[in-house]
């Protein structure tokens, strides 16, 4: 893969990527129980979240049970 | 011996105090586990009032902590080219997180804060557990959001350790 010049001073400055992944993954979590809350107020089943999100039904349902459908206001 | 057995209930007590506190404030942000950087929070609420008062000899308030870590966390989204409007989107409307059951579960930051301070006492620290060893604790891993957040802050962590000696040395 050809690392573009921003890539690049990323990789550089490990201290920076890390403190990056970190916050991606933080991220990630709150995107994840958002959608989450979205797809059970579009009716989607957990079966079908967990697909879409390439986990286990139980896994997804451990992980995110408690999610609520969003309200919409 | 009464003496080291009435600490050792005390001392129980602080850490368990300093736990549900730390667990509420990393909750409150969507995070499950509380990690250092939580630890920090919770111990500037303890009543022994010593970690506040570290912050109050580096000029620095819980509020001004607390956003240094947000910056901290923002910026770090968008150096990996995530932008602003994608990072405040993200950050409204999560879904709380449910109430913690089950064993106490800490990031591996923050049950390397439990266990630093399990070895203060194995070090030969005596005297009751206070917010000050907390923040000795944390002051002392070299990364993480903290570091990033003292950093931010304009305090070295030179500045920040000789804040919390100086405490330590009052304490005493």
């Amino acid at each position: 893969m050809n690392e573009t010049p921003d890539d690049a001073s990323e990789t550089d400055n490990p201290e920076q990527a890390f403190a990056s992944v970190v916050a991606l993954r933080l991220m990630a979590d709150r995107l994840e129980r958002k959608a989450v809350a979205e797809a059970l107020a579009q009716g989607w089943s957990w079966a079908r979240i967990a697909q879409a999100l390439g986990v286990s039904k139980q896994a997804a349902h451990k992980r995110l049970s408690s999610v609520t459908p969003t309200i919409k206001t | 011996m009464l003496k080291k057995l009435t600490q050792t209930f005390r001392d129980m007590g602080t850490i368990k105090t300093l736990c549900e506190a730390a667990e509420q404030i990393a909750n409150a942000e969507h995070q499950p586990a509380p990690g250092a950087e939580h630890f920090v929070l919770a111990a500037l609420e303890l009543p022994d009032g010593s970690a506040a008062r570290v912050f109050r000899k580096l000029g620095i308030s819980a509020g001004a902590f607390r956003e240094a870590l947000r910056d901290v966390h923002r910026a770090a989204l968008m150096a990996a080219g995530v932008n602003a409007e994608d990072v405040a989107g993200s950050e409204r409307d999560v879904p709380p997180l449910p109430r913690p059951s089950g064993p106490y579960n800490a990031a591996p930051s923050g049950e390397a804060v439990l266990n630093g301070l399990a070895a203060l006492r194995k070090r030969g620290v005596t005297g009751p557990l206070i917010g000050a060893h907390v923040l000795e604790v944390v002051s002392a891993m070299q990364h993480g959001p903290s570091a990033h957040a003292f950093a931010r802050l304009g305090r070295d962590a030179p500045t920040v350790m000789a804040a919390i000696q100086s405490e330590m040395a009052m304490a005493a």
